[in-house]
C-alpha cells in the first residue's frame, strides 16, 4: 500500500533496511545528486520499467524534488 | 532586468516583481536586488522563512 | 520526507557529481562565535575580537539562529542586550548550495557573510566570501585541469 512519508529519518532507516531507493526525476539532476545507492528511473518510464527493474519483495521509496 | 521602478520602490532584477528588500543581502538599495522565489530557484533550494526559526 | 531537496538542505550525504564539489556547508566555518539573546554587546564583542572573527550569530539554546552581528551591529553600546543590537531572521542558506553560486552572489550583492543552516535553521556555519571565491577559483582550476588531462 504506498504511503507519502515526511520524515528523512524514516527514509534512511527503510534504506538501512534494504529498500530500494528511486529517484524519479531527469537524467542529468540524477547524475548531480542523488541518495546513497538510489536507482534511477525517470517519471516516463516508471511502467515500462519498474517490473523490470524493481524487486516487488521489498520496499521502494521513489522521491523526487520535493516529495516522497 | 534594471533595477529602476518607479518611485524609487526596489524590483527583483529577475521577475520584476517590486519587493521590500533584497532576499540575498537584506538591502533596502541593491542594484542586483532578487526577491526570495528567484533566489530560491536560482540557488536550487528553499530558503527558509525568517520568523520560522522561532524563539 | 519532502523529497531529495529536503535531505540535500539537511547535509546528508549524497552520491553524483556534486557529491565532490565543495558547497556551501563545506566552505563555511563552523568556529563562527555565537551567542544568547540576553547578553550584553560588550561582552560577546570581546569574545568576537579575541576568536579574530568579524561576525557572530545569535542563536538559542538548540543553535537555532535568531540573529546576525556584523561590524555595525557588533559596534553599539556594549551595555545593549543583542537581541536589541542584531539584525534578527537574517536570510540563511542552505549547505548543498554550490560553492561557485554562493561566492557569485556574495561577491554580486558585496556580502562579507552569511549564516548556513540546516533546513530546520540551525546553525552549520558562516560563509565568508573571500573563502567561497578561493573555493570556487580552485574548482574552476580543478576542472579545467581535469578536461586537459583527459584530451
Amino acid at each position: 500500500m504506498p504511503q507519502q512519508i515526511h520524515d528523512r529519518r524514516e527514509v534512511k532507516a527503510l534504506m538501512d533496511s534494504g529498500a530500494q531507493i528511486v529517484e524519479v526525476l531527469p537524467r542529468e539532476e540524477f547524475e548531480e545528486d542523488h541518495l546513497p545507492g538510489a536507482i534511477h528511473l525517470p517519471l516516463r518510464k516508471i511502467e515500462s520499467e519498474a517490473r523490470r527493474r524493481l524487486d516487488a519483495n521489498r520496499p521502494i521509496v521513489v522521491y523526487c524534488w520535493d516529495s516522497a | 532586468m534594471p533595477n529602476d521602478a518607479p518611485g524609487g520602490m526596489l524590483v527583483c532584477t529577475r521577475c520584476g516583481v517590486v519587493i521590500d528588500v533584497c532576499a540575498f543581502c537584506e538591502r533596502l538599495e541593491c542594484p542586483e536586488a532578487i526577491c526570495a522565489r528567484s533566489l530560491r530557484i536560482e540557488l536550487g533550494q528553499a530558503l527558509t522563512e525568517p520568523y520560522a526559526h522561532g524563539r | 520526507m519532502d523529497g531529495k531537496l529536503d535531505w540535500l538542505a539537511a547535509g546528508l550525504p549524497t552520491e553524483g557529481m556534486n557529491a565532490e564539489r565543495p558547497r556551501a556547508g563545506t566552505v563555511a566555518r563552523g568556529d563562527v562565535p555565537t551567542c544568547r539573546l540576553d547578553e550584553p554587546v560588550g561582552e560577546v564583542r570581546e569574545r568576537v575580537r579575541a576568536a579574530r572573527w568579524d561576525a557572530c550569530v545569535a542563536v538559542n539554546d538548540e543553535r537555532v539562529v535568531l540573529g546576525l552581528l556584523r561590524e555595525a551591529e557588533l559596534d553599539r553600546d556594549g551595555g545593549e542586550p543583542i537581541e536589541r543590537a542584531m539584525r534578527p531572521g537574517p536570510s540563511t542558506f542552505r549547505p548543498h548550495v554550490p560553492i561557485v553560486e554562493m561566492a557569485r552572489f556574495m561577491v554580486a550583492h558585496d556580502l562579507p557573510t552569511s549564516p548556513i543552516t540546516s533546513s530546520d535553521g540551525r546553525l552549520i556555519g558562516v560563509l565568508r566570501r573571500e573563502d567561497a571565491v578561493r573555493a570556487a577559483d580552485q574548482l574552476h582550476d580543478d576542472e579545467v585541469r581535469n578536461k586537459e588531462e583527459t584530451h
